[in-house]
């Protein structure tokens, strides 16, 4: 099979599984009993007569019976709308598109972070197998995968921000500082474009805290991925050969050991964006950082159901997309990997 | 060289040979200590507390740790040392409980996709990649919350999220099996299927889904209490651990003992987990064990 008709494959999937997966959440979030409207007037505090609540439900559909609401719901999604939010009357697509480039900025620093660090730790320690450095990475991988994340933000808050006072405890930029003209919707874009060098820095000084602790959450798993993949190269014949035939160990590692141990590693990337999306819902809620994560924790608290449905497929989309990729460039790594 | 040794000493049980690698490995035995005293706190928790966990004023509100209070005190002055030991036992039934469903179903599902193959098999490997769409930890918010926020909310989340692990993983040892001659064999003599799948493909594929399982039983440890730590699990005053954390945090700067031993419990708990499912694998991995020792 080629890579086009593989691509082409690999999208179509793609589009029927994010279908199934509205329908899903749609089902979850509207099928189970409870009246979105009713819980609204009530908990409102609207004063309302049944003629208020009968003329709600009609105006907003949700007197139809569930699938045509179902249908109504994806055929706004098609044409670009996300609907608008019961609780805050406001359309949600406004609000993603405020929160995203937010989460997307956080997980993508927190990304750099745990690539940088991951894979070189993994590196090293399958290297140093067995030495005291090696346990050492383990062990340190081992407590990032096993730690609560928010448990760790709480410790790091209380040394570097109470104790220490050296980074900010919350949001993007500080309070008091001009917030960037949204251009893009990622400060570290949006200062360098108009030139608010001062936004720049200090959205970094931001950053700081909750991308190393985002990031730490899977750097274990990187490592671990990346070792075990190198000791799994290391022992092959191939590997014997070269080394017999007298070439230096520097050329053994870099051309015949990294280039095949890099495929476990790349196709772990994908699993990684997941963690970051799932580590960014509860690192959000402790930095106050306004990203789609807190919004959806926001959402659940008030009830906003198609806010939280719509939520829930912009990160599917997200997290699907990244998979794609990974599986297209694996891919063209490995000729033998067609699906 | 080393297969002629392995051949000359006497065959030993699995069993053995288990306690014999746990005893040369240091972190082995302290995740084995881990899981003892963590379900000794699950099942007796309550009992050796020396308060009640919902008990108000049984010190100063927010005193610090002393011998007294070990973990100190909260902002209601509740014992913080017997909340974390009444919430064992909700950690442990949510592993217990996703572990179980999630394993069994799971494994169900991936045993009779794959044994059985066509439509049904495509089917049930669509809806693994609908669940599969969706980080893990979001999709059992969106569930649980959609399930009005409990700890039973919590667990039927992360099981919804946790039984396609299984169920791809037994799927693809049932295919590997399956094509085999002793598997042919026995179809050809008129085996019934059950019978097929449950003595000869399962016994096959089960050592992978015991080392899956140690492994979730941490994850569900951390999902819920990540779950309850936004809301959407355990709800006050339930002392789940990570419910714990989120009430303490907001006290942090003046009792930092509030939420970062509840926070140290899910930690210890996860971590012994993690090492237990890793020497559990490194063990039941036949190419691991007798290949590492010697090469390289």
């Amino acid at each position: 099979m080629n890579i086009g008709k593989f691509i082409l494959r690999r999208l179509s999937l793609q589009i029927f599984v994010l279908l199934g997966l509205t329908m899903f959440t749609f089902i979850l979030m509207f099928g189970l009993p409870g009246d979105p409207a009713a819980l609204l007037f009530s908990a409102g505090g609207i004063a309302a007569g049944m003629d208020e609540y009968h003329a709600f439900r009609a105006k907003w559909g949700l007197d139809l019976p569930m699938w045509k609401q179902y249908l109504n719901f994806v055929g706004n999604l098609i044409r670009g709308d996300m609907g608008t939010s019961l609780v805050t009357r406001a359309p949600i697509i406004d609000n993603l598109k405020a929160y995203f480039p937010a989460t997307i900025e956080l997980a993508f620093v927190s990304f750099i972070f745990a690539t940088v660090m991951g894979i070189p730790l993994g590196i090293i320690s399958a290297l140093k197998r067995n030495s005291w450095i090696d346990h050492i990475i383990r062990a340190v991988s081992l407590f990032g995968v096993s730690m609560p994340i928010f448990w760790l933000a709480i410790i790091m808050l209380i040394i570097f921000y109470y104790y220490l006072g050296i980074v900010p405890s919350s949001q993007r930029i500080d309070l008091e500082m001009e917030i960037p003209k949204q251009i893009t919707g990622f400060y570290l874009i949006d200062t360098v474009i108009t030139g608010y060098w001062d936004g720049f820095f200090n959205s970094i000084y931001h950053l700081i805290l909750p991308s190393f602790i985002l990031g730490f959450s899977v750097v274990g798993l990187l490592a671990r991925v990346t070792r075990a993949s190198i000791l799994e190269v290391i022992t092959q014949d191939y590997v014997r050969t070269a080394r017999s035939k007298g070439l230096q160990e520097k050329t053994v590692i870099g051309r015949h050991v990294m280039r095949n141990a890099l495929i476990p590693t790349v196709t772990i990337l994908g699993l990684l964006v997941g963690g970051l999306l799932s580590g960014a819902v509860l690192t959000e809620t402790i930095f106050a950082w306004p990203g789609v994560g807190r919004f959806a924790v926001q959402s659940i608290m008030l009830l906003d159901r198609l806010a939280v449905v719509d939520i829930t497929i912009l990160i599917g989309v997200s997290f699907s997309t990244a998979n794609m990729i990974v599986d297209i460039v694996v891919a063209f790594l490995d000729p033998r990997i067609r699906y | 060289m080393a297969d002629q040794e392995i051949t000359l000493r006497p065959q030993k049980s699995t069993f053995i040979e288990l306690i014999n690698a746990v005893k040369v490995n240091p972190p082995a035995i302290f995740s084995l200590v881990v899981v003892f005293i963590y379900v000794f706190i699950g099942l007796f928790g309550s009992m050796i507390a020396p308060y009640a966990y919902d008990e108000m004023g049984v010190g100063i509100p927010l005193q610090k740790p002393s011998w007294e209070y070990l973990f100190g005190t909260d902002e209601f002055g509740r014992d913080v040392l017997s909340r974390v030991l009444a919430g064992g036992i909700i950690s442990l039934r949510i592993g217990v409980l996703v572990v179980g469903i999630a394993g069994t179903f799971g494994s169900l599902i991936g045993l009779i996709s794959g044994y059985i193959g066509g439509w049904i098999d495509e089917a049930v490997m669509r809806i693994t990649d609908i669940f599969l769409s969706v980080p893990d930890l979001v999709m059992a918010l969106v569930i649980a919350t959609s399930l009005g926020a409990s700890i039973d909310a919590a667990i039927i989340g992360i099981t919804l999220v946790r039984w396609t692990g299984y169920a791809r993983l037994i799927r693809s040892g049932v295919i590997a099996e399956k094509g085999k001659d002793y598997i042919t064999a026995s179809r050809a003599l008129g085996l019934h299927p059950s019978r097929i799948i449950f003595k000869h493909i399962f016994p096959n594929s089960y050592t992978a889904t015991l080392v899956q399982a140690t492994f979730d039983f941490g994850l569900a440890i951390l999902f819920a209490s990540g779950l309850s730590f936004v809301g959407a699990g355990a709800q006050p005053p339930e002392p789940e651990w990570g419910a714990l954390v989120a009430s303490g945090r907001q006290y942090v700067q003046a009792a930092w003992w509030i939420p970062i031993f509840p926070g140290f419990a899910i930690f210890g708990a996860v971590l012994a987990f993690n090492i237990l499912g890793d020497t559990l694998r490194d063990f039941l991995d036949p190419k691991l064990r007798h290949s590492m020792d010697q090469k390289h």
